[in-house]
């Protein structure tokens, strides 16, 4: 059941309608029910281990609570026995021992996601030396089904258990509850990763109907429904005759290419977001935000918090800080500082860490090199940003560039944007060595008359589709605008005339109706990010 | 709450009437397939002597403005290209719907075909579908063709809405899908290469007594259809054009033995007999081996025509009042193919 079709709006139809026919208290039990089936439909069987990692991690949260609790107890009961140096020992005594849990619930966790999501690709990678070792890697090739949403909520499991064991809040003591928190059906296909402290309780509470949240939920879904439609899934077609064949264009159509991709992605990401928001919004649940229009973004490092920010504040509350953060970090900045001085000498430990943090949010992505190569690319150009800061700013000293003119933050825009576009044309070409030839090849051979000569009206879109790319391309770029300005939209439409609105929905809808890319005609085509 | 429940069905109202126009205009606009429908609800109600339903082979054969200036009789087709079997007794219901004919012609091609052939599962079911109105039949008419073409589940959606199919129209939208008018000549058909193309050379009319089992959904179609014949009071007359391609030939003996096993009247025009009473030229009265040209219809026209009013006591109504209608469209016809042909 692809959320871009009719039967999952049937579907949520009637989730929706049993869930405020049901009374409140067990409302929850709609959405558990809801979800699982959901699941059930796209992954069949592979809902057993969704069910089981749910059992391993509530099991492991409640072990981690006890000794918590254990532990706070006997603080408090030994309180007047004990002095400074027994607490200190008592509390390291207890943390090695939670750490111990902790690891085991993580390690069960990750297992899992290694196991169906990487396997193939680390015995693949380990061929030669298995070879070497007279066994043939290829005989234990495993032909496995990815279960869906896998990526998603191993993180969402493993931030559960890193906060539960940081006493950040108390384990999930309702084992259905929980199960729902990680199986919530419109965010386990591509997230936002959730929290469970932000999540949890919105689901477990049931939610009175409110006509102005399903009005503002069906707008955020038709929103996302645009997105996908009549964006994402049109210059998906012109990508796919770019990336498929591109030893036959030069530089400046790979280039498009590679925009075209960054856009395809963002309308297809952001839009199945707003589909997953706009459905729980109908419930009464807010998700977190994962995109915060980042074509405004300045730097890639500010690309990359507007940018799925729920995997960027995930990894930086559980990588990037414990990391930059630990004792050995610590050292390595000293010693770092008598190395290299004090300007990289300070930064280096947090470089490292950051170059960690990219490292795996590529190889998150996919099993696959590429996937690394475009961690590291953003990784490698976040430090070249901080590394050449000062440089930098002394250019604007001298050059005397206003920082704050439009001028100037349009041209930081774009920038981040060119830099984007090269690092995408990793994760969508066939291979590392593709992106790395495509790189080349927008350098060294640009070919910019192909921009011109009528090349990009044979990519799979005539000058018509190109109109309505991009007109929707604009108006995607005025919405985001309108955000950034701090309009909300939504609300404004709804401040007008009775006619006005409903003509505006109704055009809303025709518009996918009439320019969405859909139906017997074309191959279904399910969301990018499904796939992670 | 009642303000809300009226807003809603206002709101969804207005979305209903725009989906009407959006419809119409991006829906595949087959000028014959919509003249067949438009022109056949239009006609005075309970004035066809006799309507002949099934896919081109009737359409490119029989001619109703032929038959009103030859003989005064007031016929009219209901056929559209590649008819799937399973359609023939939903269109015959819509048929008889707004006219009671003496006869009902069947076109015994479409049964006539193994079950993977184009006519079971082919886009054309639009043209019936996009022009019929909305009736229970015509749920009936998607859901036996979905079931004979084993569509399932929300694959169906398509023929409910056929926007879903067809919204990639939008570009090639022209003058004429903003202006679809057009007169119905009594369902005859005008197209071009069918007026003026004739064989590029002589093909010779073949006979068989074999015999060759059809697909097995078109067997269960055709029994079903005249399963439901047997309890109406129409008389039912199948009839199986006169082609030159042998192909279809064995298959269409099969077909006329189970007819005629039910007890309904066939008319195999590929009989010597037949066949011979046509007096085709081949090369100057096809258009190809399966569809006679002008030339070939006028001449199937009039000796089918006057087997049928013998046959079915059919009476001549040119003059009467209440057949103005019919000698207009015929007039009109007659102007409409005079550059090509003259009778």
């Amino acid at each position: 059941m692809e959320f871009v079709s009719a039967i999952f709006l049937v579907f949520v139809a009637v989730v929706c309608a049993a869930y405020f026919i049901v009374p409140i208290k067990f409302r929850w039990t709609v959405l558990l029910a809801a979800s699982y089936l959901f699941y059930w439909w796209n992954s069949t069987y592979l809902a057993a281990v969704l069910a089981g990692m749910t059992a391993a991690t509530w099991l492991v949260g409640l072990w981690l609570d006890r000794k918590n609790q254990a532990a706070a107890e006997y603080l408090k009961a030994h309180q007047s026995e004990m002095n400074a140096a027994d607490r200190k020992s008592y509390k390291l005594s207890v943390t090695r021992k939670k750490k111990w849990i902790l690891s085991l619930g993580i390690l069960l966790d990750l297992g899992v996601l290694l196991f169906f999501k990487y396997f193939n690709f680390f015995l693949t990678n380990a061929s030669p030396l298995l070879k070497a070792l007279g066994i043939e890697a290829e005989r234990y090739r495993l032909d496995l089904l990815l279960p869906l949403g896998i990526s998603f909520y191993t993180l969402q499991a493993i931030a559960y258990l890193v906060d539960t064991y940081r006493g950040k809040y108390r384990a999930d003591r309702h084992f259905f509850k929980f199960a729902l928190f990680m199986s919530y059906f419109p965010q386990i296909v591509q997230g936002p990763i959730a929290r469970h402290d932000k999540l949890a309780a919105q689901l477990g509470e049931g939610h009175s109907f409110d006509f102005t949240r399903l009005k503002y939920g069906c707008q955020l879904i038709l929103w996302g429904f645009m997105k996908k439609l009549i964006l994402a899934d049109r210059i998906g077609v012109l990508n796919d005759s770019i990336f498929d064949n591109y030893g036959d264009y030069g530089g400046m159509v790979l280039f498009v290419g590679a925009v075209g991709y960054g856009l395809q992605v963002y309308a297809d990401f952001s839009g199945g977001m707003d589909i997953a928001t706009g459905v729980s919004q109908i419930f009464g649940i807010d998700l977190e935000a994962n995109f915060k229009q980042p074509y405004f973004a300045k730097s890639i490092e500010e690309f990359w918090r507007r940018w799925h920010i729920t995997l960027g504040a995930w990894m930086k509350d559980y990588i990037f800080y414990p990391l930059s953060l630990s004792k050995k970090f610590g050292t390595l900045g000293k010693k770092s500082r008598k190395l290299f001085g004090n300007y990289i000498g300070k930064k280096l430990p947090s470089f490292l860490a950051m170059f960690l943090v990219y490292f795996l949010v590529g190889f998150w992505h996919g099993s696959s090199w590429k996937y690394v190569a475009y961690g590291i690319w953003n990784g490698t150009i976040i430090t070249a940003g901080i590394l050449l800061e000062p440089a930098y700013k002394k250019g604007i000293s001298v050059f005397r560039v206003k920082e704050g003119s439009f001028g100037w933050r349009l041209f930081q825009m774009v920038r981040t944007s060119v830099l984007c576009s090269f690092g995408r044309l990793f994760p969508r070409a066939v291979s590392c060595k593709t992106g790395f030839l495509m790189i080349q090849t927008v350098c060294l051979q640009p070919h910019p008359w192909e921009l011109v000569d009528g090349t990009l009206l044979t990519l799979g879109l005539d000058g018509k589709d190109m109109a309505v790319l991009f007109g929707i391309t604009v108006l995607l770029l005025l919405v985001d605008l309108a955000h950034e300005r701090g309009i909300r939209i939504r609300e404004s439409i709804a401040s007008q005339g009775i006619v006005f609105r409903w003509l505006v929905y109704w055009t809303a809808f025709f518009l996918i109706v009439i320019f969405g890319v859909y139906g017997p005609i074309y191959e279904r085509s399910s969301f990018i990010y499904q796939q992670f | 709450m009642i303000k809300e429940i009226v807003k809603t069905i206002g709101f969804f109202l207005m979305g209903f009437v725009i989906y009407l126009g959006v419809k119409e205009l991006l829906g595949p606009f087959d000028e014959n397939a919509e003249m067949m429908f438009d022109g056949y609800y239009n006609q005075q109600e309970d004035t066809m002597d006799a309507v002949f339903i099934g896919n081109s082979h009737i359409y490119k054969f029989w001619q109703g403005a032929f038959a009103w200036d030859e003989l005064g009789m007031a016929s009219s087709n209901l056929a559209t290209s590649a008819m799937p079997a399973s359609a023939m007794k939903n269109v015959m219901i819509e048929a008889l719907k707004t006219q009671s004919p003496k006869v009902v012609v069947l076109d015994a091609t479409p049964f006539a075909s193994e079950d993977k052939s184009l006519e079971r599962k082919n886009n054309k079911i639009h043209l019936l579908l996009d022009n019929m109105k909305f009736s229970w039949n015509r749920v009936e008419m998607i859901e036996n063709y979905c079931k004979f073409s084993e569509v399932s589940g929300m694959d169906k959606l398509q023929y409910y809405f056929p926007i879903m199919q067809f919204h990639p129209r939008w570009k090639e939208l022209s003058k004429t899908d903003f202006l679809k008018t057009h007169p119905s000549y009594l369902n005859s058909n005008y197209q071009k290469s069918w007026m003026s193309k004739g064989l590029e050379e002589d093909t010779p009319h073949t006979i068989t007594e074999e015999r060759q089992k059809v697909g097995e959904l078109n067997e269960a179609a055709l029994r079903d259809l005249l399963e439901w014949c047997k309890g109406q009071e129409v008389e039912v007359l199948f009839v199986a054009m006169p082609i030159l391609r042998t192909v279809n030939l064995a298959r269409i003996n099969y077909v006329g033995d189970i007819i005629e096993e039910a007890g309904f009247a066939f008319v195999n025009c590929n009989d010597k007999e037949w066949y011979d009473s046509f007096g085709f030229q081949e090369k100057d009265d096809f258009q190809d081996v399966n569809h006679t040209n002008i030339k070939g219809s006028y001449k199937f026209t009039t000796v089918f025509g006057e087997y049928l009013m013998e046959q079915y006591g059919l009476e001549d109504h040119r003059g009467e009042d209440k057949y103005a209608s019919y000698e207009e469209e015929a007039l009109g016809y007659r102007k409409k193919v005079k550059k090509y042909f003259k009778y």
